[in-house]
């Protein structure tokens, strides 16, 4: 009787990792594959199942005459997207590290200030910067974009940072300072090896977000400077452009190589 | 007032928040010589070598070495090695660039032959280019050792050196480090919580507690002559009986029992004491005895040559006793004994107000 009721449960167990897992995988992965699959495809349009394999989109993407405007989009965005992490760096590092040093009682009431962007919808955030940028007399711009970014994004590498900080035995940087070191010496070469790995991890965070970032760019945006995320919309619009697969595919091999290369950073960094 | 050599702490106080961790400690380190830090978790240690080091700043009280007063020397400018507690090595350095790491100053060639000659003095030669991650536990704290050692400190501080390697490997260690000291003849200050440890390693021991320094002292002399209850008790086992002062020389404790001192105790007839005794300085008889105490015998448990006796006191004191093996009765779990205490050994203290 237990046992039939021991080997039910089990039964039950497996049912359920692997049914949810599977699941999980089917919704996260699925999507992507078909997008890649799709960008293959020889047909005029996008479609599935694809008619024939080619590379045509891709060939049209990368033409600069024929898609100029995206290359424009691109660049525009991954401009975005360097600066946004070069702020957000410049401002949650420091911080980071700084409030693992706090009293806890300090740090406990600031911390979750500090992430609160994070459980804001960024679609609100962007409509009250809007408003506040009017306000001020003040338009949609590049600099009023990277800092939407910057804003909503920096508890990302908030996160990953503080989490290593406060990992971090403060007799490290005590051993230091009993060895001569100034503190400039200190944090360059015993704190910052140690929330290095955050930083880079918050980094691919924050550049993946702010590249495919709608509500933010849209709103706070130059309406004369296309963004990549604004113009694949524009484009699905018109038409089904088989280049907006293309664009995923570019983007999935980029993040993919990125993640990689993160990873072996943080192996080698791990020892 | 002061002697130009040694270090010398004056009349530290310290508070973290409104709790005062240190009160009026003071004491001195000869120059060259190792004084052990004693004191049972919370008592201050760690706090007073964090005040020498640096690392804070005492409320008030005086810290000098050799005659220049380091009270108000920013830590990175104190000359002093640090062994920490679980090592803080930077794991992402070799062991070699961890030990060059306080000698960014000196040329690349005098850094790197002064990083040989200390990886020779802890014998990690082979494993200058491995992260410290990947060593033993004893292999950690020598690499630490010479990390401290290697800007030629004028004194070594040592937090709980041995505190986070197995017991066997500690002993070696100790002997490790006693040779090196003989070496390099480096003023040393260590804390730590074990007595053994700190008996091995150190010629003059500071015992503390609650703050305060309790006595100052070789080992021998803080075994023999403890200055308080909380010394006799936290320095081997001490037995504690109460009893009332009788005349000069004279006891009698609370069951009863009249015991003789052969020297006056500095305390008024009727006050109320507590009077220790070693184990080592009670013998066990199954007969009547003037002068000894009866109790039950509980149990007897063999150590090498010697028994270690466990008895319980009228009152329901437990006493220890330890006797030689060979002689002397072996009585029945129990069976009533009788406890004499050798009475030159006896040390006498005020009845027991804060336990030890």
């Amino acid at each position: 009787m237990l046992d039939t009721r021991a080997k039910f449960s089990t039964a039950l167990y497996w049912v359920f990792v692997w049914g949810c897992g599977l699941l999980v995988l089917a919704f996260m992965i699925g999507p992507i594959l078909l997008a890649l699959v799709m960008s293959f495809n020889s047909g005029s349009t996008l479609r599935f199942p694809p008619e024939g394999f080619s590379l045509r989109w891709y060939e049209m993407l990368f033409d600069p005459i024929a898609s100029g405007p995206i290359h424009t989009a691109a660049k525009n965005s991954i401009e975005v997207a360097l600066s946004t992490v070069a702020l957000v760096t410049l401002i949650t590092a420091p911080a980071a590290w700084a409030l693992a040093r706090a009293p806890k009682r300090f740090s406990g009431s600031v911390e979750p200030i500090l992430l609160a962007p994070l459980v804001l919808p960024s679609l609100v955030y962007a409509l009250a910067a809007l408003l506040a940028l009017s306000l001020l007399g003040l338009g949609p711009s590049f600099i009023a974009v990277l800092i939407g970014h910057a804003a909503v994004f920096a508890p990302l590498m908030f996160r990953t940072v503080l989490g290593l900080a406060q990992r971090q035995n403060p007799a490290l940087e005590e051993a230091s300072e009993t060895l001569g070191a100034s503190r400039i010496r200190t944090f360059l070469r015993i704190s910052l090896p140690g929330i290095l790995p955050g930083i880079f991890a918050g980094a691919f965070l924050v550049f993946m977000q702010s590249l495919d970032n709608v509500s933010v760019t849209l709103f706070l945006g130059d309406p004369g400077r296309t963004m990549l995320p604004l113009r694949l919309f524009a484009m699905l619009e018109e038409s089904l452009d088989g280049r907006v697969a293309a664009v995923s595919g570019v983007l999935i091999l980029a993040a993919a190589i990125l993640l990689v290369v993160l990873q072996r950073f943080g192996a080698r960094d791990a020892r | 007032m002061m002697s130009d050599t040694g270090l010398h702490i004056r009349n530290v106080d310290h508070s973290y928040g409104d709790k005062q961790v240190l009160h009026d400690v003071s004491f001195d380190v000869p120059d060259g010589k190792v004084v052990a830090l004693l004191g049972p978790s919370g008592c201050g240690k760690s706090t007073i070598l964090r005040a020498i080091a640096g690392l804070i700043t005492p409320d008030r009280g005086t810290i000098s070495l050799a005659g220049c007063d380091l009270t108000r020397v920013q830590v990175r400018n104190r000359k002093l090695g640090m062994v920490f507690q679980n090592f803080a090595l930077f794991s992402h350095m070799t062991v070699a660039e961890n030990i060059a790491y306080g000698l960014a100053h000196l040329p690349k060639t005098e850094r790197k032959a002064r990083v040989e000659r200390l990886l020779e003095l802890v014998r990690l030669m082979p494993f200058a280019d491995r992260f410290p991650p990947s060593l033993s536990g004893g292999q950690q704290q020598r690499v630490a050792v010479a990390r401290a050692l290697a800007t030629d400190p004028a004194a070594l501080l040592m937090d709980e050196p041995f505190g986070a390697l197995d017991r066997a490997l500690r002993a070696e260690l100790q002997a490790e480090l006693v040779r090196m000291q003989d070496d390099v003849g480096i003023t040393t200050v260590m804390v730590t919580h074990d007595q053994e440890e700190a008996q091995a390693v150190a010629g003059q021991l500071v015992v503390m507690n609650d703050g305060r320094v309790e006595q100052v002292g070789t080992p021998e002399e803080i075994y023999d002559r403890p200055a308080s209850l909380f010394v006799n008790g936290f320095i081997g086992h001490a037995n504690q009986v109460a009893a009332t002062v009788t005349g000069p020389g004279g006891l009698r404790t609370a069951d009863g029992t009249e015991i003789a001192m052969n020297r006056a105790v500095n305390f008024i007839p009727g006050a109320p004491v507590t009077v220790t005794s070693r184990p080592e300085h009670l013998t066990l008889s199954t007969r009547i005895h003037p002068g000894a105490m009866q109790a039950r015998f509980d149990r007897a448990v063999v150590m090498g040559q010697f028994l270690t006796i466990d008895a319980t006191l009228a009152d329901g004191t437990a006493v220890k006793a330890q006797v030689l093996r060979d002689d002397g009765p072996r009585p029945e779990k129990g069976e009533a004994v009788w406890l004499s205490p050798d009475t030159s050994r006896l040390h006498v203290f005020p009845a027991n107000t804060n336990g030890a």
